[in-house]
């Protein structure tokens, strides 16, 4: 897949995300397989790249922390669209010509959008026991088939098992999708943007991405842990950030 | 902004943890960030790994079993003899430390626990065994011993 050119064999360049060209990095900044971390300028923007061999596999954890790290480190001393993980490129030529110079006024405009404001990312998790405690105790379909399968043995109770389940899940998801709202709504109020998050798993109860005001990250902060009191004992709420604002870049077209 | 407030650890019911684990990297760079264009690029490598649905199948047989006995498994406590609103009571009461870990974990946490190149039947697996491991930890020996010290008070 890689072209070797004379005096550059084997290296690549690996590219974390775009910044304005006058972005001065953080000191010392080590990217993935703890290659030096530097700028490629074109124009008003900047790619933020490290070499990097191009057949080396990667995807492993040091990688990704790695280049999650360079980002949110690039994050908090100003605007940076990040790129996709695993994006490598053939040189830093490559770098100016193909990626920069024809998106040049694109990323500008991009960066202008991101400027000013640091991505959070808020997980609520629900106590599993909990939420099932009061699933059962709000539902008396469900209360019957528990009462009816606990003690049964496993193969005559299959279908009352298999309903029982099917009538756990269908609560938790209204359940998730009232107290989400709630959250939501209060978090809105101090972003100025939000990308929910598709969830993955039951003890589920949100997960948001929220793009917000460096100005108003004070009440931010509070709003969260508010809920998060206001939450205790039935769900546990995680905040995550300040982070490059990797919900609120176009996915690619 | 600077990331001064990383590693803090505020108020008391909200975690904010620092470094962010792998399991919060993984959600944040899955699927996000500006693709270069295939062409230009040398590779995009990893991507394997980054495509594998790690979603629960919500709507599936399998999971609504998990469920049913996830819910059964409440049983274990009311059989001491408190009665279910007792047990939302006492629950609210232990609040944080009675978390539990395990069936209704998000898929990603569960399989980032382990080596991430596995494939996705092998991941199926895992979370699986994860379920049956985590069965004897809510065993209500403990419980009841608790709940009876509670009483003897």
């Amino acid at each position: 897949m890689t072209v070797a050119t004379p005096g550059d064999v084997g290296l690549g360049c690996y590219v974390y995300g775009v910044v304005p060209a006058d972005l001065v990095l953080p000191k010392d900044l080590k990217g993935v397989a703890g290659q030096a971390v530097s700028l490629i300028p074109y124009g008003d923007v900047a790619a933020v790249t490290s070499l990097m061999d191009s057949d080396r596999t990667m995807a492993g954890r040091d990688d990704l922390m790695a280049h999650s790290r360079v980002l949110d480190a690039v994050a908090a001393v100003g605007p940076v669209l990040p790129i996709r993980f695993g994006s490598v490129m053939q040189d830093r030529d490559a770098v100016k010509t193909n990626l920069l110079e024809p998106d040049q006024d694109r990323f500008h405009a991009m960066l202008d959008d991101v400027a000013g404001q640091s991505q959070f990312v808020v997980r609520a998790r629900y106590d599993e026991r909990q939420v099932l405690t009061e699933v059962v105790a709000e539902n008396a379909e469900i209360a019957r088939l528990r009462a009816a399968t606990r003690d049964a043995p496993d193969d005559s109770s299959y279908g009352d098992r298999v309903r029982l389940g099917e009538l756990v899940a269908r609560a938790l998801e209204a359940k998730s999708a009232e107290d989400g709202r709630n959250l939501l709504t209060e978090l809105e109020r101090h972003a100025a943007a939000v990308n929910i998050r598709e969830g993955a798993g039951v003890d589920r109860l949100l997960d948001v991405a929220l793009l917000v005001e460096d100005s108003k990250r004070a009440e931010f902060e509070q709003a969260v842990e508010k809920l998060a009191e206001a939450f205790a004992g039935r769900a546990t709420l995680k905040l995550i950030g300040p982070t490059a604002p990797y919900d609120f870049v176009a996915a690619g077209e | 902004m600077t990331m001064a407030a990383a590693g803090q650890r505020s108020g008391g019911y909200l975690s904010r943890p620092a470094p962010s684990s792998l399991a919060d990297v993984i959600d944040s760079i899955l699927d996000k960030g500006l693709v270069i264009d295939a062409y230009i690029r040398v590779s995009l490598v990893g991507i394997e790994l980054l495509t594998i649905d790690a979603r629960i199948v919500v709507a599936s047989v399998d999971t609504y079993l998990r469920f049913a006995e996830a819910t059964n498994r409440l049983d274990l406590y009311e059989k001491g003899g408190e009665t279910l609103p007792g047990m939302v009571e006492s629950m609210s009461e232990s609040g944080a430390q009675g978390k539990t870990r395990g069936l209704l974990s998000g898929a990603k946490e569960a399989l980032l626990g382990r080596d991430e190149d596995r494939a996705e039947q092998e991941q199926e697996d895992e979370r699986e065994e994860e379920y049956q491991e985590a069965r004897p930890r809510r065993r209500p020996a403990k419980k009841a011993a608790a709940r009876r010290r509670r009483t003897e008070e």
